[in-house]
């Protein structure tokens, strides 16, 4: 075990680890952002038996701690014979859970916007679809971008949770680190300020989006979300 | 209105538990049974369960490789088996409690991942001839009075979550405060932090460890009062017969031309822990 | 593996041990969330009638918490600190790391609850006789932290649900538990099924529990 123990010496190590960290935050945020849209959009216009079952996953998800549901891919998957890697399961737990908040934001952005909006553009000629494309969605995106940037930091600061089954993620190469040069506080020090660094600029950039739509007189739906 | 949110909540939460386990019970009954063997030799591949948190065993060097004792025995047998000792892959376990689940659910071929005999583990999956030989030891800081086992009543000392190791330690120290981190590189850096007095592993790694830090450590040798006497194997999901064959004769293999003394001369510096079946006069 | 057989006994036999890492799982929580809220609400009030600098020192505490994990502050507590000499505990390194954490997202939420209370309201109690302390504790602190019940509730529901993590200082709380047993009796589903209801359970009766509380109370 060679003991090259300074902070400088592992950074290598420590990079290859957030490179991880950015991927399965993107891949969670891009296809959350996929699903989550859709069913938001489902949920807002949806019969009555499709609400009560998004209701319910999206009741599991949020009451449910991450470990538990990352848990639950790493566990039930196999039994169905789905052999994922490790990485691979992080991704289908975190986009599972990045797209049922997302859900949420979007829902609640849909119904932000008047009912007459939809009501006009379907008087027009617009096809469902289209009038949610082309009217509904836009209006609603407004609402909805604080709670979205607030949930990609979510997101980032959420794939740390992964380190606990192993996944080789930034959080989890750091504590391996420590664990061969015992350089516990410099380490984790180091580590708090890099997720700090990644995360203010989004944090500030939310809050930032989310004054200029109060000067505008939309409210948003900050809060809703991680 | 809060009441009905409740009741649809938690009878949509069961009903969704029962759909998934009619639909578990139908997907696992369709799955067509394969020889083990034959499939990685289609596959082209060995998956190999093993930990990066053994040290000696299973672990990750400076550059961050996985190297160790049972990663030289795994590409030995992926060598044996496919001509390529680099026709393998690791799948990492963060801690020793996924190595039984990961065998049974498929996810690897074997698990070589100091992985001792017990009679529980023995009841579900399937181990091969031992390959190392070791006892459950305690690892005190050398400065530290402590020379026999009994000298760590009322001390601090720490080990792997387990409940095995847990009875282990109990049933030779009966007064122990036993502390257990999800692994074993936990329980070793909480040692090394002065958290506890003494660290438990078995005596292979242990003499790694003693190495690897000259001078810091040594391993309390209590000769009447040895704990757990144990073997590692390799283990194998349970009814595969053919590859349990295989993988016994690999290794019986690997004793006759010298390449399991090699892998114990390299990590551990002796031959002393090698089985008594790869001993015998041929 | 043939055909999957719920099987429950084994879960049946781990009652007591479920039974204790509920137990742990409340205390953890029960601990983190009232020191946050004594940290948010002290850091809040610091900051609103506190002189620029000290905002400045409370920003700079709630934006340290809310860009990182809290995983990353129970491993710096329980990890890191031993380095310096100190070696807290697992359950304390977990509870001040969760405590620390979402005390600054409580910060932020009770200076909003602050700057929503009516300064006319601030005034007619000063005109009534009432000192600053009275009016901070009778008038102003009671509607402001109304006003944020909502967003606290949030905050603490993700407590209850993060006491979860302090599983990897090997906290023997409920998540903790439940990875032991799996391994134990490999009933994956099973367990999965049992913890997740009771976390299910923690949180949906603590949300009912504070509304309850919200409408019972007689708020003006």
């Amino acid at each position: 075990m060679d003991r090259s123990g300074s902070l400088f010496a592992i950074t290598p190590l420590l990079l290859r680890g957030f490179g991880v960290t950015l991927l399965l935050t993107g891949i969670s945020i891009a296809l959350g952002l996929v699903f989550g849209t859709l069913l938001g959009c489902l949920y807002a216009w949806g019969g009555r038996l499709l609400r009560v079952l998004l209701f319910v996953m999206v009741s599991a998800v949020r009451g449910v701690p991450l470990v538990v549901q990352v848990f639950a891919v790493f566990f039930v998957l196999p039994v169905y014979g789905i052999k994922l890697s490790a990485v691979s399961s992080a991704a289908v737990a975190l986009t599972i859970f990045a797209s049922f908040t997302i859900m949420e934001i979007v829902r609640g952005g849909i119904e932000a916007v008047p009912k007459a909006q939809l009501q006009a553009a379907l008087s027009l000629g617009f096809s469902f679809a289209g009038a949610m494309r082309t009217v509904v969605l836009p209006q609603a995106l407004n609402s909805m971008m604080p709670s979205l940037v607030n949930q990609a930091v979510f997101m980032i600061k959420a794939t740390s949770v992964v380190s606990l089954f192993g996944v080789a993620e930034f959080l989890y190469i750091s504590k391996e680190q420590i664990e061969r040069t015992l350089m516990g506080f410099e380490i984790m020090a180091f580590v708090w300020a890099a997720y700090t660094i990644i995360c203010y600029p989004l944090t500030a950039l939310g809050r930032r989006v989310e004054s200029r739509l109060r000067t505008r007189g939309q409210t948003s739906l900050a809060g809703v979300g991680g | 209105m809060d009441r009905r949110v409740m009741l649809t909540a938690f009878g949509g939460f069961g009903a969704g538990a029962a759909a998934l386990a009619a639909t578990a019970s139908e997907a696992v009954a369709q799955a067509a049974p394969q020889s083990g063997l034959k499939r990685i030799l289609d596959r082209g591949k060995l998956i190999v369960g093993t930990r990066s948190t053994t040290i000696g065993f299973g672990f990750k060097d400076g550059k961050g490789e996985l190297v160790g004792f049972d990663i030289d025995l795994a590409k030995a047998i992926a060598k044996g088996l496919l001509n390529d000792e680099t026709k393998i892959e690791f799948e990492v376990f963060p801690g020793g409690a996924e190595r039984v689940p990961a065998l049974i659910s498929g996810r690897v071929d074997i698990v070589i991942s100091q992985f001792s005999v017990f009679e529980s583990r023995a009841q579900v999956i399937d181990f091969s001839l031992p390959y190392c030989n070791s006892d459950f030891s305690a690892i005190v800081k050398a400065s530290s009075p402590y020379l026999k086992h009994k000298d760590l009543n009322g001390k601090v000392v720490t080990t792997r979550q387990g409940d095995e190791l847990k009875a282990l330690i109990l049933g030779a120290i009966p007064e122990a405060k036993v502390e257990m981190y999800p692994n074993f590189s936990d329980s070793f850096t909480a040692f090394r932090q002065g958290r506890a007095e003494a660290f438990f592993n078995d005596s292979a790694p242990a003499r790694y460890i003693v190495r690897e830090f000259p001078g810091q450590f040594r391993v309390i040798l209590d000769d009447e009062n040895r704990i757990d006497v144990n073997q590692y194997s390799i283990g194998i999901k349970q009814g595969e017969q053919v590859l349990l064959n295989y993988i016994n004769w690999a290794l019986i293999r690997m004793r006759l031309d010298g390449r399991l003394e090699a892998i114990h001369k390299r990590w551990l510096e002796s031959t002393d822990l090698i089985p008594g079946w790869a001993r015998a006069a041929i | 593996m043939e055909g999957y057989h719920f099987y429950f006994a084994p879960i049946w036999d781990a009652i007591p041990a479920i039974g204790s890492a509920t137990a742990v799982a409340a205390l953890v929580a029960v601990t983190s969330i009232l020191l946050a809220f004594g940290i948010g609400t002290a850091a809040a009030l610091t900051a609103e009638y506190g002189g620029s600098r000290t905002r400045m020192a409370i920003s700079v505490y709630v934006e340290a918490m809310r860009n990182s994990p809290s995983l990353v502050k129970m491993y710096f507590i329980f990890l890191g600190l031993p380095s310096l000499g100190l070696y807290p505990s697992p359950f304390w390194s977990g509870v001040i790391a969760l405590a620390l954490h979402n005390g600054g997202y409580i910060t932020e939420i009770v200076r909003g609850g602050l700057a929503a209370v009516n300064r006319t309201e601030v005034q007619a109690a000063a005109s009534l006789g009432l000192s600053w302390s009275q009016t901070q504790r009778l008038i102003v602190l009671p509607q402001a932290l109304r006003f944020s019940l909502p967003a606290l509730t949030n905050v603490w529901i993700e407590m209850i649900k993060d006491t979860s993590l302090t599983s990897a200082l090997a906290v023997q709380e409920l998540f903790y538990v439940m990875t032991a047993l799996v391994s134990s009796t490999l009933r994956s589903f099973e367990i999965l099924i049992v913890f997740a209801a009771i976390y299910f359970a923690m949180t949906t009766i603590f949300a009912l529990t504070i509304k309850l509380f919200e409408v019972r109370t007689p708020w003006r």
